[in-house]
């Protein structure tokens, strides 16, 4: 079996006109992976062809080393899914839906019932377990998905929009659960979501889609480490000979910072030494200076546009 | 809960897994299940069965009453004289092909809600996600319908036949027309399969409850009715229009009773139905919703 958790090859789909996912090529290593991208990006139609709901119409992909065409029922027995959509069937309580979920995946039926209680006591649904499904809450729905996708104890999950519609609270409650599943589980994800503050606390390699195309594979720290010549700098005194003084020197201004400072591209090899003496020479007074580190909103921003 | 969820990672499952041709069973038993919480299915069933308990009643009386007294033989009318006959399917044929009809409106109730309920709930995402197949799903939601089916006809026939052999004074008539069985699991299971499939199909097509039972009663109620009307000098062959004709005549070739209509033709018309309707199913039966 490889190592990749993923891999895909010249992965397409066409529905009609419209390219869904356009020759995407990526090679994942076990781990958590976030999926983002814009509305429309492909996400979703990602998702599905790797569960095998959609056929690729070009390329191939593997997940967990298995391809995705002709071993999709195999795919699905290590896999549990969190779709985004509410996906139950109505009528059913807590118990029966879950254990449901655990007996299609193969579980004997005692067994699937002592792991369904279990389940969902551990993610907080033991007192609504018998409750029919039409009264339950936003926050209950998305414990309950991510419970019949758990029951069967599968090494990935893979996650669509978990913390849709949740409140802050609920919203961090799912957030840790994840994290404890994948941290302490040992279970890889695979989390496709347009909170990008969701994927940043749980994800340490993102793809990123934009009309179809990926335009971006790879670790987040690799994104968004530190570009070696970026800096800001806020100044208590001589902001403006410290700008003169640094356009000599080769620097650019990018832009001004929210709380008055600047974001500098110096040329390669600068120091912050070299920033406090060109200051000390022009008489401007560093309050502080640190590398310009971009937030996951803005390096989305950036790939999606292309910069 | 994000310590319980760690707890909960840490016991990890290490049962063995069912193979998985058999998951099918769990959909149809958890599909029963609900069909049976519905309050209108007992009282539905309940109407279904009363054309079984008269011809349940009518055996007794044959086997227990002075049959020569007229009053009772007159009540009884042709089902007592059938059965007193014995010997021949007749009585079986006439009493599946009544209850078809019955299969048909329990099938408007059970079958109607049964795939288009799962599209419009977005719990064919929930089974397809699972390691199943497509056929697997369908697998199991045709075992419901024929169930329900069997459960009206086969059943049922099968109890008639039992009841009158082991009501008569010998084995006689039980060993003599062993054949029977045969005839009522085939035509039984033949009404049962073919409406539930038609059922499934246009379930999966239409979705919303009231247009099922639309064209349901469409094909099943109104089909007939078309045939009716335009008999009066229009060509033999149209009388296939009505399914029932088709279903009437395979079961008159089963049990041996007179019909009409070519059985290769009817045969035909049949299985035609039921590949339209399996046609339908493999293509409405699928977890993306494509959107153009």
């Amino acid at each position: 079996m490889s190592d990749l958790l993923l891999e895909l090859e010249g992965l397409s789909r066409r529905f009609g006109a419209v390219k869904a996912l356009d020759d995407v090529t990526a090679r994942v290593p076990p781990g958590a992976i976030g999926l983002l991208g814009p509305n429309g990006a492909g996400k979703t139609t990602l998702l599905k062809i790797l569960i095998g709901l959609l056929a690729p119409t070009s390329g191939a992909a593997r997940i967990l080393g298995r391809d995705v065409r002709r071993e999709s029922l195999r795919i699905r027995q290590d896999l549990g899914f969190l779709p985004e959509t509410d996906a139950f069937v109505l009528g059913l309580d807590a118990v029966r839906l879950v254990s449901l979920a655990g007996m299609i995946a193969g579980m004997p039926r005692r067994q699937a019932l002592r792991r369904t209680h279990e389940v969902l006591s551990t993610l907080g649904l033991e007192e609504a377990r018998y409750r029919k499904l039409d009264g339950y809450s936003t926050g209950m729905k998305q414990r309950l998905k991510l419970a019949q996708a758990l029951v069967h104890d599968p090494p990935l999950l893979i996650l669509d929009e978990p913390t849709d519609g949740l409140d802050p609270r609920g919203r961090a409650d799912m957030l840790r659960t994840i994290s404890g599943l994948v941290r302490s589980g040992g279970k890889s994800l695979i989390l496709s979501s347009h909170l990008l503050r969701d994927v940043e606390e749980l994800c340490d390699w993102i793809l990123v889609l934009n009309e179809g195309k990926l335009v971006w594979s790879g670790r987040i720290d690799d994104l968004r480490s530190p570009r070696e010549s970026r800096f800001r700098v806020s100044c208590l005194s001589g902001e403006a000979r410290l700008r003169e003084a640094l356009a000599r020197e080769g620097c650019e201004l990018l832009d001004e910072t929210r709380n008055g400072g600047l974001r500098i591209c110096a040329p390669s090899g600068w120091d912050g030494a070299r920033f406090f003496r060109i200051a000390g020479e022009a008489g401007a007074v560093i309050r502080e200076l640190g590398p310009d580190r971009e937030s996951l909103d803005q390096l989305f921003e950036r790939l999606v546009r292309g910069g | 809960m994000a310590e319980a969820a760690g707890a909960a990672s840490a016991r990890a499952w290490e049962g063995r897994l069912r193979p998985v041709r058999l998951r099918w069973i769990p959909i149809a038993r958890e599909g029963l299940r609900l069909l049976a919480q519905r309050k209108l299915f007992w009282p539905l069933y309940l109407l279904c069965l009363l054309n079984f308990l008269f011809n349940f009643a009518v055996i007794y009386l044959a086997a227990h009453v002075a049959v020569q007294q007229e009053m009772i033989a007159k009540m009884a009318g042709r089902f007592l004289e059938n059965y007193l006959r014995g010997g021949e399917g007749g009585p079986y044929y006439h009493f599946i092909m009544s209850q078809a009809f019955m299969v048909m409106l329990i099938l408007a109730l059970a079958g109607s809600g049964i795939i288009g309920g799962d599209r419009r709930q977005g719990a064919l995402l929930f089974y397809l996600s699972k390691p199943i197949a497509r056929f697997d799903y369908i697998l199991a939601k045709f075992a419901i319908v024929f169930f329900v089916g069997s459960l009206v006809t086969t059943v049922p026939a099968l109890v008639l036949f039992l009841e009158h052999g082991l009501l008569s004074p010998t084995w006689e008539y039980l060993l003599s027309n062993a054949d029977l069985i045969g005839a009522i699991i085939a035509y039984g299971s033949l009404i049962s399969a073919a409406l539930g499939l038609a059922m499934l199909a246009l379930s999966s097509l239409l979705q919303r409850t009231a247009a099922i039972v639309a064209a349901w009663a469409a094909i099943f109620i109104f089909s007939p009715a078309i045939h009716a009307f335009v008999r009066e000098g229009a060509p033999e062959s149209l009388r296939y229009i009505d399914l029932w004709f088709s279903l009437r005549s395979i079961g008159g070739l089963l049990f041996g009773v007179r019909r009409q209509g070519s059985p290769e033709i009817c045969a035909a018309i049949i299985a035609g139905v039921a590949i339209a309707s399996v046609f339908v199913l493999a293509r409405t039966v699928r977890a993306v919703e494509v959107s153009r």
